[in-house]
């Protein structure tokens, strides 16, 4: 059982190929981009906050309110960047990528301490984690990457798959009935007013109001994919797993208009099938120096034997 | 030595989810960036939100009436265009269960711009949904937020939608005076 996870997760039974590669530092880029984005773009609101409505992680246990009026969210942004370009860099890996994540928490409990819980972030945090610990975990660059990577994957399908569980635990089988979709069209809906000014159903929306079955098959279909999130932790179902999860993304924002967007980036980045395209890429990149080297190399030769026949070149 | 690379990368996982478990017990299931994700998870509950108008051209008597979304005193105020997070906004007025001199002053720190030059009036908003899908609403008005004042609904010991006693009367640039209100 552990020996089938670690293999599924982690595939250390075979080497490395150049697209595994190639895929691991689009994700570690994405990851990183991402986090030193979110880290200033962060600090702006954070010196517009006044006040921690709800305590988040390590703000339940320190005042994290000098955050608010001085500049220190600015210098936690910096101090992030910072230990990301050490990480990302590999000049200090570990204390890089362990301090930005450490800073990365800290700007995180800041910024949402005006009562919203915001989950689009968490995936990077628990992946930015993943690149810490592979480092501290592992001596060798390829280890550190299938780490990395395989904790990604083991994490975010815990993740949808704990989302469907806290529904089942919290409502009951009953979740999926299509009046609770009615609720929550209403509320968002509400919200889209209050964010645009405009109040206004689009079709799907006005489909699922009309028809409590079709209602009950949205979020029946949304729970189940959910559910199956856990099948990212095997490498064939990955592809489809993840694209039916970005469907699910799709569909929350047509129904609800929340848009989940950094998850269906994330989803994009780490879920598709990028190690086998970057290898064909890769291949034909190649194959075609390897022609060009082979016309340059016939010219060459063909140039020097015509040389060779002309008489009046000495020799 | 392929087993071996395996097991010290399960074994990672398992000190990693075992801190994850341990910090979402004990924090009521969210530690960045750590989470159940319980979002959705309570369904069927009636919905409470909050929403902002422009009442600079409102009369003082019509302000203060409990009315439906379709009904709202004053002009759309669409909190996106000035840059204020919706959800922010939202959450604060939800987690507001009484309004003291600091919440009023955290609610103009998020509107400090507009309320350079326009009147606000935020509401708070409930909804409903009967069987045949139709939505229903019911919009208090919760507090007013002008340039240089602010005013909190003037119901004398009124309920609040929250269950907090709701103050009265005005005071000046959102300075409340002291004391739970």
């Amino acid at each position: 059982m552990i020996a089938r996870l670690s293999r599924e997760l982690f595939a250390f039974d075979r080497p490395e190929t150049r697209g595994e590669l190639w895929h691991f530092k689009l994700y570690e880029t994405f990851l990183v981009g991402t986090m030193v984005f979110w880290a200033w773009d962060w600090s702006r609101s954070i010196q517009r906050t006044a006040a921690v409505v709800k305590p988040l992680g390590i703000a339940a246990h320190v005042d994290i309110s000098p955050m608010f009026s001085s500049g220190l969210s600015l210098l936690n942004a910096g101090l992030i960047s910072a230990g990301a370009v050490l990480g990302y860099l590999r000049v200090a890996p570990r204390l890089g990528y362990t301090a930005a994540f450490l800073g990365f928490h800290l700007q995180y409990v800041s910024r949402y301490s005006l009562g919203e819980i915001c989950h689009a972030s968490n995936f990077v945090g628990m992946g930015v984690l993943a690149l810490a610990a592979a480092m501290w975990v592992y001596p060798g660059a390829p280890e550190r990457r299938k780490f990395a990577m395989g904790a990604s994957f083991f994490f975010i399908g815990l993740a949808y798959a704990s989302a469907a569980l806290s529904k089942l635990v919290a409502s009951g089988p009953l979740w999926i009935d299509g009046r609770h979709l009615w609720l929550w069209i209403g509320e968002k809906s509400l919200d889209a007013y209050s964010k645009y000014g405009t109040l206004e159903l689009n079709p799907l929306q006005r489909a699922a109001l009309g028809s409590r079955a079709f209602a009950t098959l949205i979020l029946g279909t949304g729970l189940a994919v959910e559910a199956a999130g856990l099948l990212l932790w095997f490498r064939g179902a990955r592809a489809p797993v993840a694209l039916l999860c970005i469907a699910m993304h799709l569909g929350i924002h047509f129904a609800m208009n929340i848009l989940f967007d950094m998850s269906i980036y994330h989803l994009i980045v780490l879920g598709l099938p990028w190690a086998p395209l970057f290898e064909r890429l890769l291949g034909r990149v190649a194959t075609a120096s390897l022609l060009r080297i082979s016309r340059l190399g016939g010219s060459a030769l063909s140039a020097a034997s015509a040389r060779d026949s002309r008489p009046d070149i000495a020799r | 030595m392929n087993g071996e690379l395996g097991l010290r990368g399960v074994r990672a996982l398992g000190v990693l989810s075992l801190v994850g478990v341990a910090l979402l017990a004990t924090h009521l299931g969210e530690f960045w960036p750590y989470s159940i994700y319980p979002m959705f998870s309570v369904a069927g509950r009636p919905w409470r939100r909050a929403i902002a108008r422009e009442v600079s051209d409102v009369p003082a008597g019509e302000l203060w009436q409990t009315r439906t979304v379709e009904t709202l005193a004053g002009r759309a105020f669409p909190v996106a265009e000035h840059g204020i997070p919706q959800i922010d906004f939202t959450e604060y007025v939800n987690h507001s269960p009484r309004w003291d001199a600091a919440r009023v002053a955290g609610l103009r720190a998020l509107f400090a711009t507009p309320l350079r030059t326009q009147a606000l009036l935020v509401y708070e908003v409930r909804g409903d949904v009967d069987d045949d899908g139709t939505a229903h609403t019911r919009a208090e008005p919760v507090v007013l937020l002008e340039p240089t004042r602010s005013e909190l609904r003037p119901e004398p010991a009124a309920t609040s939608l929250l269950g907090g006693a709701l103050p009265v009367g005005a005071f000046p640039g959102g300075e409340v005076p002291g004391g739970p209100r």
